[in-house]
């Protein structure tokens, strides 16, 4: 299995991403970058070429889990790590560091009840002397690969961001592009990855603060529910133009519209109606970055294309 | 060198802490009785722009770390928004001030005159289900017309509870906002204590409005370390269920991993539980994810500063009478000091 | 006072929406420095597309005190080409879906084309509830996508169509004044200070970008012109039918100034003083949570920003009718006048050393 499938169907991640740290941090080491962990759990890979402006792409790094409270007997009561919807959750297996349960949910549930408002049943007393409260579960939900680049399953879309931003470090880290650096201005590029994302993006505000870059891209998931620009499973990425709380630095975005133009990208330009609280935080850095967010156009429930 | 709030000096601290005047906006007189207290045992105190009472107390040791320890000075009260026809004061709520207002005594403004929260006579009351909003109370000043309240100088002004400071039952303790003149009154204690590493001590204004001057003072220090030491709801009443209570009293210094949105360092989280098992200090973790800190702010401040949170359970918390336990507070002294001293 | 319905009449008409101050901020600049000719000794507009005009003292060792007023207003972006030839947009910044029907707009495509607000007339509407903003359409006038595609892109701005009408006594409305309206009241008070030379103060004018989108140019305030002590002009709610008791100002009765948890008690005090003492009017009003301004963001800026928050009353806000009094942005301009020469002779003293100093590092 190479490296982006790994990515798309290793174990869901909670707001903790060991095991897939670890997988990167190990891709990306032969690639002579520097690599920094931060208090928040962010994530950066950097390479630094010659003269030019410093440049950070960014993606989130984690999917909604859950966080241990309380333990009563066999059942484990649960606060939330992120947001999710308990419809889809409802009755689903949740796993913690060796135990694992399902996911009850109260009989009257609906869109707006709370994870904290569940509990996770694991019918097994003595295996849950073993956890404490503070202790991080995931959903363990399958992932569908229907064909040679169609994936679905809860948190894929956040995890092909993930291998998006992946195959981008290793474009440029692993083979010469001082050149391709040159050309295109980059005096520096960092690659972050944003820990505690799903908690209102809080590792978001201090990432732009870490490296100080003159331009920000952030790679998100783009919910095409509410599509008004016709796009289709052939549209790769979405230039994101603006939405309710941010407008993107049109400069930047045009100019990554001709990149893709210039490539033969399909791509199309879009407005959110969501916003993107990642974006807010991150253009507050002292640098005064310009920013820009390309989505990754996400289908049906979670289903996207690589 | 074992502090023991047992003892008058503590208590006393606490208690005119409590007794001040420190309404989110107005924490002036709440500040000075701090830099009084302090001033002799620090090596810096000042007061920043936007009202911090920031100081630092250089350690005994060479290159340690920098430690921050924060709380708030401010509690929740009201503001005197506009002056009605019969001369009642007609008020905003200033943090989340509980429902338990109508029938409460008051101080009000700077030359703190005495005032009531009007009550809903019970005679005329049609809904009585039904609690009261902020907009439908006003404060009474004893002023006979609009006139007279003018005359009073008040619109603008601030007002918090009334509430006698004393202790009752078996070593608990009585007061108004125990959250966080708490943590005042132990960061006060700590400057008397001599450590390695140097301490910065952050009186923090306006937490109760979501964090005014946390990020401020932060990015003053760039701490390497954060503790916030507050005070939190106990819900520990006959018949709640256990993963209801969020925490109780009498069961030791509360240390979550984690509030409303913030999850807290894990080392130093791991390391504040060591110590109080290594040392038989009581410690308890919040049963469900509740409330908000100054944490939320300075953790996510400059580079990311790693933040824990020690705080004492309290009852009936951001109402007149809030309820802690002698002995809590005890704990959470030993382990703040303790913990202080260890990390280096 | 025509030279000052000039100066609003021309940032009325350059679009600021919320998210494009760029585009036109080089021009807000220069309509500023021609109105306060030969008053300032540094114009220039920074990487967030904030406008910032410097006035220096003399003295070594100068404070600066910032005026914030912010450049950006309300509008729309477009969000759809349809089918018809019309076009769907979404606000930027609050507006209410009110007054939205028959509105008129400007579309800032690749032209500037004007457009209009869909609206169903009262012998078709069946019920009372409004359409949401997504479900409303602007008519540019053409009659295919086709047409529409030439000049109009997704995510070009969309503002309401300026006009500043002159109403009885000293009253204009116009589109925008929140908060071009402080903009004005900043350059009429730079104007007043021409021939007054300040010792130990720099005063900076600050017009900054996106407040109507939760604060985002006054963050880079601080490492923009690191201010002592800083104004934040904004405008306020001036009573009209509906206001809440306690919450509002009068209109024509002077300049208000606020009391709240995010501005520093002497700072306001000492704007107040000035008022009372050089006969400006003046009102007082008390947010005491938060002032909805940019005050909220200075005050969590930086090692935090001493502020005072003074405020245009102002009618019907993030409307295109907004009325204001131009004796209130006379009297603001007036107060402003004299807060800098009170500043200058009397700087707050902020922060305060009780022991040790900034040599420790704090």
């Amino acid at each position: 299995m190479n490296t982006v499938e790994k990515i798309l169907t290793s174990r869901p991640l909670a707001a903790h991403s060991g095991s897939l740290k670890g997988l990167l941090c190990q891709e990306l080491s032969e690639c002579e970058c520097e690599i920094k962990e931060d208090a928040l759990g962010n994530l950066y890979f950097t390479k630094k070429f010659t003269e030019g402006k410093k440049v950070m792409l960014c993606t989130h790094f984690d999917v909604p889990g859950v966080i241990v409270t309380f333990v009563d007997e066999s059942k484990i009561y649960v606060g939330g790590l992120g947001k999710a919807d308990v419809r889809r959750l409802a009755y689903t297996k949740v796993v913690f560091d060796g135990i694992c349960g399902i996911l009850v949910v109260p009989e009257d549930y609906s869109s707006s009840t709370a994870i904290s408002d569940c509990y996770v049943e694991t019918y097994d007393k003595s295996a849950c002397e073993k956890v404490t409260a503070g202790d991080k579960g995931y959903f363990d939900m399958p992932v569908y690969c229907y064909s040679e680049n169609m994936y679905s399953g809860f948190g894929v879309p956040i995890r092909a961001c993930i291998a998006t931003l992946y195959k981008t470090a290793k474009e440029w880290f692993l083979h010469d592009s001082a050149e391709k650096a040159k050309k295109m201005g980059i005096g520096s590029l960092t690659v972050a990855f944003l820990g505690q994302s799903s908690l209102n993006s809080r590792g978001a505000f201090v990432a732009s603060n870490v490296i100080q870059p003159d331009e920000i891209i952030l790679i998100s998931p783009f919910d095409t529910k509410k599509d008004t620009c016709g796009i289709t499973k052939d549209t790769k990425a979405v230039v994101k133009m603006l939405d309710k709380a941010f407008v993107c630095d049109k400069e930047l975005a045009d100019s990554v519209c001709q990149y893709f133009e210039e490539n033969s990208v399909s791509y199309k330009k879009a407005v959110n109606y969501d916003t993107d609280p990642a974006l807010l935080a991150l253009s507050r850095a002292d640098s005064t970055p310009r920013c820009c967010e390309i989505g990754l156009p996400v289908f049906s429930s979670d289903m996207i294309f690589i | 060198m074992d502090f023991n709030f047992f003892d008058k000096d503590g208590l006393s601290l606490l208690e005119s802490l409590c007794n001040s005047f420190g309404v989110s906006g107005y924490e002036h007189e709440t500040a000075q009785i701090i830099i009084e207290k302090i001033t002799p045992y620090c090596d810096s105190v000042m007061v920043d722009s936007v009202g911090n009472v920031i100081a630092l107390k250089k350690g005994k040791g060479q290159g340690n770390k920098k430690i921050m320890l924060c709380a708030h000075m401010d509690e929740v009260g009201f503001a005197i928004k506009s002056i009605n026809e019969d001369g009642t004061l007609q008020i905003d709520g200033v943090g989340m001030v509980s429902t338990v207002l109508p029938s409460k005594r008051v101080v009000v403004g700077k030359n703190r005159i005495k005032g009531v929260i009007s009550a809903r006579p019970v005679h005329l009351n049609t809904d009585k289900t039904k609690a009261c909003e902020i907009s439908d109370l006003v404060i009474d000043v004893g002023a006979k017309d609009k006139q007279q309240a003018q005359a009073l100088d008040l619109l603008g002004e601030g007002a918090c509870f009334e509430s006698e400071f004393y202790t009752f039952g078996d070593g608990l303790v009585k007061a108004k906002a125990l959250d966080d003149r708490i943590g005042c009154a132990i960061l006060c204690m700590l400057t008397k204590e001599s450590f390695d590493s140097d301490i910065y001590f952050a009186f923090t204004v306006g937490e109760e409005l979501g964090g005014v001057g946390a990020a401020a003072a932060t990015r003053r220090i760039n701490p390497d370390f954060c503790i916030v030491v507050e005070g939190t709801t106990a819900s520990d009443f006959d018949g709640a269920k256990e993963q209801d209570k969020v925490c109780s009293i009498r069961n030791g210094a509360v240390c979550p991993f984690m509030d409303g949105g913030t999850l807290y360092d894990k080392d130093l989280y791991t390391c504040i539980h060591e110590y109080a098992n290594d040392n038989g200090i009581k410690i308890q973790v919040k049963t469900k994810i509740a409330g908000g800190t100054d944490a939320a702010k300075i953790q996510r401040s400059l580079e990311g500063i790693k933040t824990a949170v020690i705080s004492l359970p309290c009852r009936y918390i951001h109402s007149s009478s809030s309820v802690a336990a002698i002995e809590d507070m005890q704990s959470m002294y030993k382990l703040i000091s303790g913990v202080c001293k260890k990390l280096k | 006072m025509e030279q000052l319905k000039k100066l609003i009449q021309s940032l009325v008409n350059t679009m600021t929406v919320s998210g494009f101050e760029k585009t036109n901020a080089q021009k807000i600049l220069s309509v500023c420095s021609e109105y306060a000719k030969g008053c300032f000794n540094k114009a220039y507009v920074t990487k967030s597309g904030s406008v910032v005009l410097a006035k220096c003292g003399k003295g070594q060792n100068r404070r600066v005190l910032a005026f914030d007023a912010h450049l950006d207003t309300v509008g729309f972006a477009v969000t759809e080409l349809c089918e018809g030839g019309y076009i769907r947009v979404t606000n930027l910044g609050g507006i209410d879906v009110n007054i939205l029907p028959a509105s008129e707009v400007l579309v800032h495509g690749k032209k500037e084309l004007r457009g209009v607000f869909s609206s169903i007339p009262p012998h078709l509407s069946r019920s009372d509830k409004l359409p949401e903003i997504n479900e409303m359409f602007v008519d540019v006038g053409f009659e295919s996508k086709e047409e529409t595609k030439k000049y109009i892109d997704i995510g070009d701005p969309v503002s309401m169509y300026p006009h500043v009408t002159q109403l009885l006594n000293d009253r204009i409305s116009a589109t925008g004044l929140d908060d071009k309206i402080c903009i004005a009241a900043v350059m009429h008070a730079m104007k007043l200070m021409e021939s007054l030379q300040l010792e130990n103060t720099d005063i900076y004018c600050y017009f900054s970008s996106g407040e109507e989108r939760g604060g985002n140019g006054s963050y880079h305030i601080f490492h923009d012109i690191n201010p002592c002590a800083c104004v934040v002009l904004d405008v306020n709610f001036a009573k009209e039918k509906g206001s809440k008791q306690g919450e509002y100002g009068f209109l024509g009765e002077g300049c208000m100034i606020s009391i709240s948890s995010v501005t520093n008690p002497d700072f306001t005090d000492m704007c107040r003083k000035c008022a009372s003492v050089n006969d400006i009017p003046s009102q007082t009003v008390v947010e005491m949570t938060a002032t909805g301004t940019n005050a909220d963001v200075l005050a969590r800026t930086g090692v935090g920003i001493a502020c005072a928050v003074v405020s245009v009353p102002l009618k019907y806000m993030h409307s295109s009718v907004e009325c204001v009094s131009l004796e209130d942005v006379v009297s603001t301009s007036k107060l402003l006048r004299a807060v800098a020469m009170e500043y200058d002779s009397n700087p707050l003293g902020i922060p305060v050393y009780h022991k040790g100093g900034a040599e420790l590092g704090l």
